[in-house]
């Protein structure tokens, strides 16, 4: 702190202060010379360069600091005082060895002493290329996690899991642990049910999507379980623990601004064909688009050759009764007046033109100072949003404050506070269903002028009727997006204080207490006319969440001796957490246009649901450090949770690390710097939600006066034991090259016993899933980690790094009595001809995430049976359809600078899974895919056999029926056939790529600006991956969760363009 | 300040420390509930039922309506309708709590009996051999029923006939009343008019496997069966939501994707049937003029359906889409009875005139739908039964009166082959009417050893192994 005031000090203009030379070395810390590192005086803009041993000389004023930087090595700051001969070691940062890292309970540990992996990235990693949702940054960047997008573009959620699944039950999440405080990302869907009527899903973002990146100081991401040994039952699944940043004395004023701009274009649209119409047979007229005309209530693109022939068209001209000119598909103005025929041409961007360019842009000021005792910042970010699906967008407002002040030389604390408003006017619809403009698409004749369908209104019908080129079954894609809004409005309030108090210099004792609330009301409007809601309904979401959480700490902390260090902590803490849910809805209104439940025509259909859970814990840690060469940790915690049943609420964690730096004691090469080994061994448990014990009744709408009643689907169970997972892990860490080059390999193993699972039953057992305790999943993984200087010269400098990891997770064993475990499905509506089974099968080697389906009736010799109408025979047993879990994720970045020009990529490759596609599906069987060309003309054969003998006794010939191909794909593709529709999951793609100057500061100085910096970003540049049709890193939602492995009508991913402003004075 | 720091520490451990016991109660929904809103959920959701899929299946299989896009149960897709398969379980599984509720009373139990009885015939007509002995023991402990045979499902004890026949007789005897019964309101005696009704028409479904003649005609002696519609056991729709007939508030692609089949068009006009005007409107292209009423085949591919314009195919009647609550749906109706009585006694499994059953189910089925028959309708040469194709024009009675009466009609034609229904043109079944749903593959995949035996004990998992009556 004297420090920086002394710097501030310097700036002081009335002062005047003698010139000197001064001289000196710049080396390691062992004494070994750093060529070419950067002498700058602060505030001015003269400075001067090392020479290769190090050596440099500048003229100064006796009050002057120096600034020392070279890339590799920590800053460092040297106030002159007078003194003209130097040596300054400066400490290397490349490796990241003597890095602080943050790690459970908030405590500070040099990365150098720890028995497990941790890998971190600081704030300025982060804000680089700042992505919208935070998540996102850490994909490609950190060895062992995998990310997925949720479609809805930005705002959307998106999921982190670090090493592979462990948990059946699906969550599987990470805890985030913001400045030592849990804050939630939940994602909590509405209360829908993936079916033909009703509202569709709507993914309205993950709680971390929330959070500005300019307010973080660092991510550290705790993988295993034993990193997680103190945090908790949350943190089965690791820990991605946040610093927020705080103020500093700065040269300046201490106010800086990073502004971004970037544009979204759509990078993945379905092939399209654009030879032939809507129809079926080769014939098609419009009408009505009710089927009046011909083919023109159907769907499918099977009509005739688009040629420029005049066919009646939805948007061909006609006039209603009193001679005035309509369109077509003004149907009631019409009132059967006939309709021009315009040439059949193809509209080949019909689709690509609805979409328009995203713009995303971001800001954030910040204002920050620090004094002896204290600091403050306050920070602003605005994020506004427009998507590339017309009128959805996304804004968000984080207003932030830290303040840290030490009240005594004992007492010290430190508030971060918070508060984030997000909203939207319209997030789109996903899922399967008429509210997915993308399933408008895939149905919707190759012909259609979609420009057309802008004016969405039928003429003299706004408000009751829309215009569209089909009636019978789709929404216009623009009315859709403009009428039938999901918006949402959320606030939230998040924050933590820390009391800490010096008993004496090695005792301290440390309060905190941070909570994180917030209330999100979603609104859901449907105008009249719309396919779900003739009527049109209204519908609003009220989500309420508390979590509170409170923990005391007790450290000691004594350096024993020269070689020997203690410490010691033992603590408690205190979690509440408190959700409300609610939901009304009005399913058909009286006047159109007016939302708001006065306006229902028919009774509120109402939803709610409380829950609070809590848990007690008390916890303890002890470590050992012989000579900085053997580290050794222990923990120890148990909690006490309300959600499990009464005798076996208690559970007991325990970790083992151990961190043997060999390089210390063992005499090696003199390339090999520092070689580390790490032990860690741990055993976690884990509860679950609330109300898992005993079954109640659910409500369903009355009959009349007659109130129903009737039983939950799923039989929960009053003996539920907690979950236990059992980690171990070990890693190799070592720099060679002077630090030059650096490895990390680590491998895992963690075993999950007991879990709490929600397994499939036979429905006709009378409910269709238990809660049970269950399976032994084993996941098993490597990870290796290069960091490398390629280069460091004195004006040129290229860093690299590459995160590898393969693992996968295993079913060991199952319950009693069972051989295969049904973990899940994902399903169109409810029919279960179009299910997606998760099964994980004990005998076979079924790893998590094995997929199941249905598909063709196949000979042994894998040849596909048709039948005698020479269509192909689907039948109903499950087969594999492969695994949607990556083999392994390598991530590629790479970073170089020259004289202030920086520019870094970053490549993702994810290597193997399946995916199941419905788009595919969907687009084949209607005929809008560019792969359906075949056949048009000729008819199809489709290849495989037929059976000429019995079904005991089969004789298979060569199947030589022709079918049309518009029989052949609709029975081929056939949504309830997903073998048909199983694409290669791999891609690789250029993430991002990002260029930047900072300007000299000589020119930035006349300015009055501290830093400038000016920035070129690109996001998602390109992907590369089997199917032509999709982006396969995308997740689907149904009913109110997240599935894998399914692409359910996806909307087109984006890449971004943008540019980066970012200054300080 | 370590004061400060203490008072903090204890005042948040007090805190917190309240209500730890009571936080994992769900306040959300009731552990127990009489059982009257149990019997109401069943009443009111299992009416639905008959009503949702008659029209979207029942009616298609029946040949009373064609679909010319998104049913595929048209083109002999049939699927495994896992959907009802888990909905009616789960019915049963209330009317298995109304059995054991404190709040119960043998009156309930009868009733329970009775409605589980449907429910029963219902999945094992459209599945064949189901789990039932061993359904509904998830709370014991067992998740993975066998599946019975559907002979054992009809006749052994403790099955649909014994469920019904015990069901009388504690209804004939109870001093006990219930509640929630919103179909006749705590009427017991039309209970046991429903209970017997019932009973007639399994003992006719199976009566070409087992002799059922005495046991008709002692029902029929004791007379306590549907005496007229008033007695019928059905729940309309309601004019408000959330009761309203589906079809009412779906989108228009729903409703106009059904059409009158050409089999209606075929059956219906050369009776001069005013149901005809009741089921399906007249085509777009005769309305206001001289209106017409035609169907289009069952089961044709998009292609075929070029052949016809859709402007002179039959939609399906008014009462289906313009009303919320015009459709009764129905368990059971009195013409069904009487058609059941009729065939019956046409086989000379019971006594009495073939003629006044067969005349008093065309009249129910009129009065049901609030019609008045024709003079001369019921004298018209191919309705009156003159002994040539008596048992075929009883049938083709009952198929009309079955409109969508959920799969009724699809039984009758299993069992009887009447009316003579043609195979649908672009069918996906090799050409053979199908008789079953598959089974849910969910029970593939968690019941895989029973499903197994199943599959082997019917003859394969597919829409073609008939069931033990119809065998």
């Amino acid at each position: 702190m004297k420090l920086i005031m002394s710097v501030i000090l310097v700036m002081t203009p009335f002062l005047s202060f003698s010139q000197m030379l001064i001289q000196g070395r710049v080396m390691d810390e062992q004494n070994k010379a750093i060529p070419f590192a950067k002498i700058k005086i602060m505030g001015e803009n003269e400075g001067a360069t090392a020479n290769e041993n190090g050596e440099f000389s500048i003229n100064v004023e006796e009050e002057d600091t120096l600034k020392i930087t070279m890339s590799g090595y920590m800053d460092k700051l040297i106030p002159v005082r007078g003194r003209s001969d130097w040596n300054i070691a400066l400490t290397s940062s490349i490796n990241e060895l003597d890095e602080v890292v943050v790690t459970a309970l908030g405590l500070k540990r040099n990365k150098r002493d720890l028995g497990y992996a941790v890998q971190t990235l600081d704030g300025k990693e982060v804000t680089q290329v700042r992505h919208p949702n935070l998540i996102n940054s850490l994909a490609g960047r950190v060895a062992g996690v995998q990310t997925t997008n949720g479609s809805s573009g930005v705002g959307s959620s998106s999921r982190i899991v670090i090493r592979g699944e462990t948990s059946l039950s699906g969550n599987n999440q990470p805890l985030f642990v913001v400045d030592g405080v849990p804050v939630s990302n939940e994602f909590v869907a509405n209360n829908t049910e993936n079916l033909e009527t009703g509202f569709h899903e709507v993914d309205y973002g993950n709680g971390m999507g929330n959070f500005s990146s300019d307010d973080i100081k660092s991510i550290s991401v705790l993988k295993g379980p034993s990193a997680a040994a103190l945090y908790g039952s949350r943190a089965a699944g690791g820990v991605i623990v946040i610093e927020t940043k705080e103020g500093r004395a700065t040269e300046g004023v201490g106010v800086s601004v990073n502004s971004s701009v970037t544009m979204e274009q759509i990078a993945f649209l379905p092939e399209f064909q654009n030879v032939y119409g809507q129809g079926s047979g080769g014939v098609f007229a419009y009408e009505d688009g009710l089927g009046g005309g011909t083919g023109d209530g159907g769907l499918v693109s099977f009509g005739p050759q688009m040629n420029g022939q005049l066919i009646t068209q939805y948007d061909g001209p006609s006039y209603d009764q009193a001679g005035n000119p309509v369109r077509g598909g003004d149907v009631i103005a019409r009132q059967g007046n006939p309709i021009t025929p315009t040439p059949w041409v193809a509209n080949p961007d019909n689709v690509r033109g609805f979409f328009e360019t995203g713009v995303t842009s971001q800001h954030n000021i910040a204002f920050a100072g620090a004094n002896d005792d204290g600091s403050f910042r306050l920070s602003y970010t605005r994020m506004d949003h427009e998507g590339t699906i017309p009128n959805t967008d996304y804004r968000r407002n984080n207003l932030s404050f830290t303040g840290t002040y030490d009240l005594s030389n004992r007492l010290s604390v430190r508030a971060f506070g918070t508060f984030i408003n997000s909203n939207s006017d319209h997030r789109p619809g996903l899922g399967y269903g008429s509210e997915n403009v993308m399933y408008s698409f895939l149905w919707m004749g190759r012909q259609v002028n979609l420009d057309a369908a802008e004016n969405y209104w039928q003429e003299g019908q706004q408000g009751f009727q829309q215009f569209n080129y089909n009636t019978q079954w789709l929404d216009n894609p623009f009315f859709n997006v403009y009428e039938n809004r999901n918006g949402f409005n959320k606030n939230r309030l998040l924050g933590n204080a820390v009391l800490s108090y010096k008993i004496t210099e090695d005792l301290k004792l440390r309060f905190r207490s941070g909570v994180d609330t917030y209330n999100d009301l979603r609104t859901s409007r449907r105008a009249f006319s719309t396919q779900r809601f003739p009527n049109g309904a209204y519908r609003e979401d009220d989500v309420s969440f508390t979590e509170i959480n409170t923990d005391v700490l007790l450290s000691y902390d004594k350096e024993i001796s020269d070689k020997w260090n203690f410490n010691a902590a033992v603590g408690a803490n205190n979690f509440t957490q408190q959700t409300r849910y609610k939901s009304l809805t009005a399913g058909q209104l009286s006047v159109p246009g007016i939302y708001n439940f006065e306006n229902s025509k028919v009774a509120l259909e109402a939803s709610q649901f409380n829950a609070q859970r809590q848990i007690n814990s008390i916890y303890g840690l002890s470590g050992v450090n012989f000579d900085r060469f053997i580290f050794l940790d222990v923990t120890l915690r148990n909690d006490w949770s309300t959600t499990l049943p009464v005798e076996n609420n208690s559970f007991a964690y325990y970790s083992v690390n151990a961190a043997i730096v060999f390089s210390e004691k063992i005499d090696l090469p003199e390339w090999f710097n520092y070689g580390k080994l790490r032990l860690s061994s741990s055993s976690v448990g884990a509860d679950t939600d609330p109300f898992q014990l005993r079954n109640t009744y659910q409500f369903n709408q009355n009959y009349g006066s007659y109130p129903l009643l009737t039983n939950s689907s799923t039989l929960l169970n009053q003996n539920l034991r907690p979950e236990r997972i059992n980690g171990l892990e070990t890693g190799l860490e070592m720099y060679f090259f002077d630090e030059q080059l650096g490895l990390d390999v680590t491998v895992y193993q963690n075993t999950a016993k007991d879990q709490i699972i929600s397994l499939p039953t036979s429905s006709a057992s009378g409910y269709s899933s238990q809660i049970v305790n269950g399976g032994v999943i084993q996941s098993r993984g490597i990870e290796i980690m290069l960091t490398g200087d390629v280069v460091r010269t004195e004006n040129f400098t290229w860093k690299a790094f590459a995160n590898f990891s393969k693992g996968a997770s295993f079913v060991q064993e199952l319950p009693e009595g069972i051989d295969q475990y049904t973990t899940g499905f994902a399903r169109l509506y409810t029919t279960a001809e179009n299910t997606i089974f998760y099964i994980a099968n004990a005998q076979e080697g079924g790893r998590v995430g094995d997929m199941y389906g249905t598909g063709f009736q196949k000979t042994e010799d894998g040849r596909i049976i048709y039948g005698d109408n020479g269509l192909p025979l689907r039948d109903n047993e499950l087969r594999y359809l492969g695994n949607y879990n990556p083999d392994f994720i390598l991530g590629v970045g790479n970073s170089f600078e020259y004289k202030g020009v920086e520019l870094n990529f970053l490549l993702d490759w994810r290597h193997g899974g399946v995916v199941v596609s419905r788009t595919r599906a969907v687009g084949s069987t209607s005929g809008v895919l560019a792969e359906t060309l075949e056949g048009r003309e000729d008819g199809i054969v489709g290849d495989g056999v037929v059976n000429v003998g019995t079904e005991e006794n089969p004789i298979y010939e060569e199947n030589t029926t022709v079918v049309s191909a518009a029989e052949y794909y609709n029975q081929f593709y056939n949504r309830a056939n997903e073998e048909s529709s199983t694409y290669d999951a791999s891609y690789l793609k250029i993430r991002q790529v990002g260029i930047s100057y900072t300007f000299p500061d000589k020119l930035t100085k006349k300015m009055g600006v501290q830093e400038f910096k000016i920035g070129f970003i690109a996001r998602n540049l390109f992907t590369w991956t089997e199917n032509p049709h999709f982006d396969p890193e995308l997740s689907a939602m149904q009913g109110t969760s997240q599935v894998f492995g399914v692409e359910d009508l996806s909307y087109p991913s984006t890449r971004s363009f943008g540019m980066n402003v970012q200054f300080n004075f | 300040m370590i004061r400060i720091i203490t008072t903090l520490i204890i005042v948040t451990a007090l805190f917190s420390c309240q209500k730890f016991d009571e936080a994992n109660i769900n306040q959300n929904a009731p552990e127990d509930v009489n059982p009257q809103f149990l019997l109401s959920n069943v009443l009111a959701e299992g009416a639905d039922n008959q009503a949702y899929w008659g029209w979207h299946a029942g009616n298609l299989l029946s040949q009373h309506s064609a679909n010319l896009e998104f049913l595929p149960v048209d083109r002999y897709n049939l699927g495994s309708n896992e959907g009802l398969w888990t909905e009616t379980y789960r019915l049963m599984k209330d009317l298995q709590d109304v059995k054991v509720s404190e709040d119960g009373n043998d009156a309930y139990d009868a009733v329970a009996d009775i409605l589980t009885a449907h429910q029963a015939s219902l999945i094992t007509d459209l599945w064949t051999n189901v789990p039932y002995t061993e359904a509904l023991q998830a709370e014991e402990g067992n998740f993975t029923p066998v599946f019975d045979a559907q002979e054992d499902i009809y006749t052994s004890i403790g099955g649909i006939l014994d469920l019904l026949e015990n069901a009388v007789i504690t209804l004939q005897n109870t001093q006990e009343s219930v509640q929630g019964d919103l179909m006749y309101q705590g009427d017991l005696n039309k209970w046991i008019m429903f209970a017997n009704s019932l009973r007639v028409r399994y003992l006719v479904r199976i009566s070409d496997k087992v002799n059922v003649s005495t046991e008709l005609q002692q029902i029929v002696d004791d007379g306590n069966i549907f005496q007229s519609v008033a007695d019928e056991a059905v729940v309309p729709y309601l004019s408000a939501s959330p009761n309203q007939w589906v079809i009412f508030n779906e989108r228009e692609g729903r409703y106009v994707d059904v059409r009158m089949s050409k089999t209606a068009e075929d059956i219906l006009t050369p009776l001069n049937d005013p149901r005809m005007q009741h089921y399906y409107k007249p085509t777009a292209n005769s309305a206001g003029g001289s209106e017409v009423y035609l169907g289009i085949p069952n089961g044709l591919s998009r292609e075929s359906q070029n052949n016809y314009d859709l402007n002179d195919v039959s939609l399906m009647g008014s009462y289906l889409r313009d009303e919320p609550d015009a459709v009764k749906a129905a368990f059971m109706t009195y013409a069904e009875l009487q058609f059941c009585l009729a065939e019956a006694a046409q086989k000379g499994l019971i006594s009495g005139s073939v003629t006044n059953y067969y005349e008093a189910g065309i009249q129910g089925s009129f009065d049901h739908l609030g019609l008045t028959i024709p003079t001369g309708y019921l004298t018209q040469a191919n309705v009156i039964l003159d002994g040539t194709n008596d048992l075929e024009r009883i049938m083709t009675q009952k198929w009309i009166a079955s409109f969508m009466n959920g799969y009724e009609a699809w039984f009758d034609f299993r069992r009887t082959g009447f009316p003579d229904l043609p195979m649908p043109q672009d069918n996906l079944n090799n050409d053979i009417f199908p008789v079953r749903y598959a089974y849910p593959s969910s029970e593939q995949a968690v019941n895989g050893s029973n499903y197994s035996d199943a599959v082997n004990a019917i003859g394969g998992d597919d829409y073609n192994s008939p069931g033990w009556w119809e065998n």
